[in-house]
């Protein structure tokens, strides 16, 4: 469902190029993406979201190719088919956790209305363990909580992408091992593909691939 | 736009303080410009309705100003009394009656103001409750008198002892309430109204006591003959006319010679009014006669110099809230910067951000005008208290 | 649409009920606002007759009270207040004016222009400290028994009259004419009447009669003695023995005096006349017919 040919992209002001000849991620698949930092791991989760536009190469995603999308087009395909799990959860801090999961619904008038949404945000907190916390705002939940929270944010519009950048990286360990078996589990349930970036190389196991950014990564030293 | 609503609403609720702090300052900026406004604008209405209603004022020579003021809104400033006999003088002209006035005392901090049963039919006063003053001893007051000391007909009111004439005493004299008056959104709710005669009295100038034919005691009676009888300092004057003791009550010397602060007067016509003025200022050198829209209006010219200068800082004021409120957005966008990012990351668009922004702003906007325009409002409620404390 | 349009027939016609209501009303506020007061019988005759039908004379003294000592009560001082135009003697007749609330502009004091020829008597007056005497000097008000004066006091009424409702000085005209020649009569018949009794003095049961005496040249000596009240033999004595050959042994009453009192006035020669000065309205005739009355009292005296 991801196929990314001679991609190559290169920040303005910046020596590092991102370079990856030939990648494919298949539906369902969960891929891990490891590396040092700074060789683009990010980056290319920014690219294959549409995010940014690499200026050469092609990146096709469940059939579309983002060089030809336009602004809302991608705008909309990231919100109706990938969901988004942060390093630092990255939940508004003024939301409820009820509204928090249901953000995607109010920023992009392309969702469906809220009608029935409601039912299926106490679904996914209570599978997550979170179900007392809808009325709690996110100063008032630990680590771990948030975490779930940001995943039932992410899993709320039954995207058919999870990128997740980190999601471990502010996690004790056993919360560590919990978070990435619930993005597992959701993602057999779902038949979504798991892309997840991740520094921890305790955690590799259980992914079906690994990406690994140094045989991609491209540094041209002047 | 519904959604965008209510993300503002909800990120303005949540961050309380910063919320309230922004709409208090936008509504107090828009406000304090308009509110003044209204309250000058209203005040100069007031004050010209008020002298409008009144054709002539006349009074002893002297300010002008301090006339009109004592005998439109009862503000008892010392001013020089002149004599019930110009009255007279002034009804003998023909050129239309006069409605001698004499303001000079309070009862619980509210003017007494002695004068004729013509001053309720020129003011066109209407009865809420009661009855018009009939005797001596009688009052009928203003409806925010009512109001404010809960006191209505059957009830009483005791003139204040302090007084700025020096004559022979001050009697504090217990008033009847026997009727009270209509709103009318005047200084007249603010006044307690008594017969011009009632006024004399608490000057001491008429009083009621036993009859001296019938006393006997040596130490209210100095001495007695057959066709004169002295009382002593110790004789007892009522300090209440009731239906007893009313018989007893009496003037002492010819009415014509007391004394009242202005004579409101009332020409049959312009004519009339012309000529009269015309004869008074030629031949009388102790007394004057104005025109109280004239005279209210230089008051007038003097605040509205002030409303300009006031125009001209809060339109400072106002550029500097402005700036200080666009460096808070701004400043506060810059911290929300992470959070609107990953607004977009999930998807997003700039416009509906900035839908969301403008939104807040639109709130607090909103917010801060329905705060100015209730203050707006409320305003108008304190109009006679402004003149009362700044202009007259 | 039948029912619609009886509902709408009905409708204008109360409403043109309440219309006509309102005119009548109007009507009748126009009528009964022309209310004049007064504060004493002559002037209600006077006025009454000049004024005509047309104009509601108000005199709401109670019958049994003396209007010159007379104390209003609220409501009575409320139908003053309620009147366009109050006439008033003067001469300190009414002592309530002076503690009642009245617009001063309604008041006419109807001896205004006679003043000088009020009559001063001295009262007891009295002080108060040593800050001097304040005489209360009284004056004498029953300025009307006098009737030059009466006819002065008739004149600016009718005067007063014509100035404030100019569209009926016709009526006046003629109203005040047929009055003027009726107290002309009177006092011609006075006159004649007192005419032998010049520069004589005759007796008054209590100071009532000072202008009839001044008016038609008549000293007249007054006790203080009411009228039904039995006076005390030595004061009626120690009277008859002031007497003097000279005077004229008549006493005057405003009522009929106590018959002890009157056969004791009659035993030594003094007829006592009823001479009603009519303050108040008389329980049989008007003003005219109780002054006849008077002059014919007098003149059935030897």
């Amino acid at each position: 469902m991801i196929k990314v040919e001679n991609l190559r992209f290169q920040y303005q002001r910046s020596t590092f190029e991102l370079n990856i000849p030939d990648l494919q991620i298949e539906v369902g698949e969960k891929a891990a993406v490891i590396g040092p930092s700074g060789s683009g791991k990010t980056t290319l989760l920014n690219i294959l979201s549409g995010i940014i536009i690499a200026e050469s190469g092609s990146v096709e995603f469940n059939g579309h190719q983002l060089k030809t999308m336009s602004d809302s087009e991608l705008r909309n395909l990231r919100i109706n088919q990938i969901g988004f799990v942060f390093q630092d959860f990255k939940l508004l801090e003024y939301l409820s956790v009820y509204d928090n999961i249901l953000l995607p619904y109010r920023i992009n008038s392309s969702m469906p209305g809220l009608s029935g949404r409601g039912q299926r945000v106490k679904e996914l907190c209570v599978h997550l363990g979170v179900g007392d916390k809808l009325s709690k705002f996110p100063k008032h939940l630990s680590h771990g909580e948030k975490q779930r929270i940001a995943i039932s944010r992410a899993l709320i519009n039954d995207p058919s992408l999870v990128l997740a950048d980190e999601p471990t990286g502010n996690l004790d360990p056993e919360n560590k091992t919990k978070i990435l078996e619930i993005l597992f589990k959701m993602s057999d349930a779902n038949n979504s593909t798991l892309i997840t970036v991740t520094h921890d190389h305790e955690l590799l196991s259980g992914f079906d691939r690994i990406i690994d950014f140094t045989d991609f990564q491209k540094n041209t030293r002047q | 736009m519904k959604d965008s609503l209510y993300l503002a609403y909800r990120y303005l609720s949540y961050n309380r303080v910063r919320t309230l702090v922004l709409t208090f300052s936008v509504a107090i900026i828009i406000y304090l410009p308009l509110g003044l406004k209204k309250l000058i604008s209203e005040s100069e209405d007031q004050m010209l309705s008020r002298a409008n209603s009144t054709p002539l004022i006349a009074g002893k020579k002297g300010s002008p100003t301090d006339l009109v003021i004592n005998t439109l809104y009862f503000q008892q400033e010392k001013i020089e009394t002149l004599t019930m006999e110009f009255a007279s003088v002034l009804d003998g002209t023909g050129f239309g009656y006069a409605i001698p006035v004499l303001s000079s005392y309070k009862a619980r901090g509210y003017p007494i103001v002695g004068t004729s049963l013509d001053y309720f039919e020129f003011r066109d006063l209407g009865l809420e409750s009661g009855r018009l003053f009939g005797v001596v001893g009688e009052c009928v007051i203003g409806s925010n008198v009512a109001r404010r000391l809960d006191v209505q007909p059957g009830d009483s009111l005791i003139s204040s002892p302090e007084s700025f004439f020096d004559f022979a005493g001050v009697y504090p004299l217990k008033m009847d309430i026997v009727g009270v008056m209509e709103q009318s959104n005047t200084p007249d709710d603010d006044a307690v109204f008594v017969d011009i005669k009632t006024t004399w009295i608490i000057m001491g100038l008429g009083h009621g006591h036993q009859d001296l034919a019938q006393v006997y005691d040596p130490t209210l009676v100095m001495e007695r003959s057959d066709s004169s009888v002295t009382a002593g300092a110790k004789l007892f004057m009522y300090n209440q006319i009731s239906d007893d003791n009313m018989e007893s009550f009496h003037f002492h010397g010819d009415t014509k010679d007391y004394p009242i602060t202005s004579i409101i007067f009332v020409p049959n016509n312009q004519k009339s009014s012309t000529l009269l003025r015309g004869r008074i200022e030629a031949g009388e050198l102790e007394n004057q006669v104005v025109v109280p829209t004239l005279v209210v209006n230089n008051l007038l010219q003097s605040i509205f110099r002030l409303k300009q200068i006031f125009n001209s800082v809060f339109v400072i004021v106002g550029l500097a809230v402005i700036l200080i409120f666009g460096l808070v957005i701004a400043l506060s966008l810059r911290l929300r910067k992470d959070e609107l990012y990953t607004m977009f990351t999930i998807g997003s668009g700039k416009r509906k951000i900035a839908q969301i922004i403008g939104m807040e702003l639109v709130l607090l906007i909103v917010t801060s005008a329905l705060i100015s325009g209730i203050l707006y409002y409320i305003t108008g409620f304190f109009i006679n208290e402004f003149i009362n404390a700044f202009i007259i | 649409m039948k029912q619609f349009i009886a509902t709408c027939l009905i409708l204008l016609v109360i409403s043109s009920c309440g219309s006509s209501d309102k005119k009548d009303k109007s009507k009748e506020n126009s009528v009964s606002s022309k209310t004049l007061a007064v504060t004493n019988y002559p002037l209600y005759f006077f006025t009454q007759k000049i004024a005509g039908d047309e104009f509601d004379v108000s005199f709401p003294v109670p019958r049994d009270e003396d209007p010159a000592f007379f104390e209003p009560g609220a409501e009575i001082v409320s139908k003053y207040q309620s009147a366009e135009i109050i006439f008033i003697n003067g001469a300190g007749y009414e002592c309530w004016v002076d503690k009642v609330a009245l617009s001063p502009r309604k008041i006419v004091n109807t001896t205004s222009n006679v003043s000088e020829k009020y009559i001063k008597e001295k009262g007891l007056s009295h002080s108060h400290g040593p800050d001097g005497e304040h005489d209360h000097a009284e004056t004498a008000f029953t300025t009307w028994l006098d009737q030059s004066i009466a006819l002065d006091q008739a004149k600016l009424i009718y005067e007063t009259l014509k100035k404030s409702y100019p569209e009926s000085s016709q009526e006046f005209d003629n109203n005040f004419k047929e009055l003027e020649l009726e107290i002309i009569e009177l006092d011609n018949k006075m006159d004649n009447m007192f005419n032998p009794y010049q520069g004589k003095t005759i007796y008054a049961s209590h100071p009532v009669y000072q202008y009839l005496g001044v008016g038609y040249g008549i000293n007249i000596q007054s006790e203080h003695w009411e009228p039904g009240q039995k006076i005390e033999q030595d004061m009626v004595k120690s009277f008859i023995g002031s007497l003097s050959e000279n005077d004229i042994k008549i006493m005057l009453w405003e009522g009929e005096p106590h018959p002890e009192t009157r056969l004791l006035l009659e035993e030594a020669g003094v007829k006592a006349v009823l001479f009603i000065p009519c303050g108040n309205r008389p329980g049989q005739g008007d003003y005219l017919s109780v002054m006849n009355q008077n002059i014919e009292n007098l003149a059935s005296v030897d």
